[in-house]
């Protein structure tokens, strides 16, 4: 009769190493997506205090803020100014208060003549305390690798996230009267001031805010306090056109929505909710997405 | 302790550890749609278009773009670090009025492709798996 042997061989030992080794191999990888995964979470929670804070802004107010504020419309002898010479507000500025930054929006406000849109200096373009250059956590994804100065906006403090303008492009308007009051599909556009009684698609259908990343190729992030041209609409409104330039992670620097998470960018939609849309989406779904009454039946996605 | 080694130790249980290795590289693959590649030439009156875009619109799913170079050859991105088309019947648009996007002010090149080619309705293509050359010659 055989007796057990209670060692055990080179072999065996071999076997065990390996099956250590598999398993942290396995684990490694599930460790960085987790890291993203948390770095997602917290883009998500940054969209959903934005919108409770454009929800807020409706309740004070019976409408969302302008998408894009012109403001130092006249200069000193009161004559209009032209419309390439004023200035803009981004709409974080209004929500500033609702997202416990209300003394960040004093401070703004104070030098700005109560936002006065005639006598508004936005000095931190020119001279004087430049808040524009205070960092806000809040309006800044932490997957998008752009430093918080960001260099393409005069070192003013990123943002991460736009105002949905609609399915149109962002681009450079006509330079008349015609292209600054134009009213846009979306939610926001230049001096924009929609409630939801206009959201007539629903609140469930229509995202009013998303994201963009600063990853320099090819996409550049925005800077949350506003533009030194009025005209420049993409500095805080996106598209959610079905044109690959300008959809989900499109090649267009200024124009397209898009984010550092694998596959797709997150939105809020104009019921606070926050979703997860995948670059792969259906154009026409996209564009119906961003319309606030366009009338397009939305599927699943 | 030892009871571990001696199960171990059965022929038919040292496979695990190449099954794990199996289950392991089971995940490992290409991400997102299947997609074509897709390239080919744009000419207009017979002469090569440079500086074009063309975007191909399939029945469902997100729409893939190219620019042509300046002999007028251009290859279809998915996304704008993927290559390719997916697969099936797309409506084509061309059209030379891109925008430049390196400045915010963005500047808007003038249109030389006539109106039809512009509309979704005109040209057609079918993308299959695989390499596609899908040529368009455009008249005025």
């Amino acid at each position: 009769m055989l007796v057990r042997k209670s060692a055990f061989t080179l072999v065996e030992l071999l076997v065990v190493i390996a099956i250590i080794g598999v398993l942290i191999a396995l684990l490694l990888p599930a460790v960085q997506q987790a890291r993203e995964s948390a770095r997602r979470m917290q883009c998500t929670n940054n969209l959903k205090q934005m919108g409770l804070g454009l929800h807020n802004h409706h309740d004070t107010f019976g409408k969302f803020p302008p998408g894009q504020m012109s403001v130092s419309n006249r200069d000193q002898s009161g004559a209009a100014k032209a419309w390439s010479d004023k200035h803009s507000l981004s709409w974080m500025v209004f929500v500033l208060p609702y997202i416990e930054q209300e003394t960040l929006f004093q401070q703004l406000s104070d030098e700005n003549d109560n936002f006065d849109i005639y006598l508004g200096r936005f000095s931190w373009w020119e001279t004087g305390t430049n808040w524009g250059q205070i960092a806000v956590d809040g309006f800044m994804c932490p997957s998008c690798p752009m430093p918080t100065a960001n260099p393409h906006r005069k070192n003013n403090a990123k943002t991460n996230y736009k105002a949905i303008l609609g399915t149109e492009y962002p681009d450079n308007l006509a330079t008349d009267d015609a292209g600054y009051t134009k009213r846009f599909s979306g939610t926001f556009w230049l001096n924009s001031a929609t409630g939801f009684n206009d959201l007539t698609d629903g609140t469930s259908n229509t995202v009013f805010i998303g994201e963009q990343d600063g990853a320099e190729k090819p996409r550049r992030a925005s800077c949350w306090v506003g533009s030194d041209r009025a005209h420049w609409l993409n500095n805080n409104l996106g598209s959610t056109s079905a044109n690959p330039g300008f959809t989900i992670n499109g090649s267009n620097a200024w124009g397209a929505l898009g984010s550092m998470h694998p596959g797709g960018a997150n939105f809020c939609r104009a019921d606070g909710s926050v979703v997860f849309i995948p670059e792969t989406i259906d154009g026409t779904v996209y564009e119906g997405l961003g319309t606030r009454s366009g009338g397009e039946v939305t599927p699943s996605f | 302790m030892p009871n571990m080694f001696v199960i171990l130790s059965r022929p038919w249980l040292r496979t695990l550890p190449a099954l794990a290795v199996g289950i392991l590289l089971l995940g490992c693959g290409p991400s997102g749609p299947a997609t074509g590649l897709v390239s080919g030439a744009i000419t207009l009156d017979g002469k090569p278009l440079p500086k074009a875009e063309v975007v191909f619109y399939p029945d469902a799913g997100r729409a893939s773009s190219g620019v042509t170079d300046d002999t007028g050859q251009y290859e279809l991105m998915f996304t704008y670090d993927t290559r390719g088309c997916l697969p099936g019947e797309h409506q084509v648009v061309v059209s030379t009025r891109v925008l430049s996007s390196d400045e915010p002010d963005a500047v808007r090149m003038p249109e030389l492709i006539p109106r039809k080619y512009r509309k979704k309705g005109e040209l057609t293509a079918s993308v299959e798996p695989g390499t596609n050359v899908i040529n368009f010659d455009l008249t005025k």
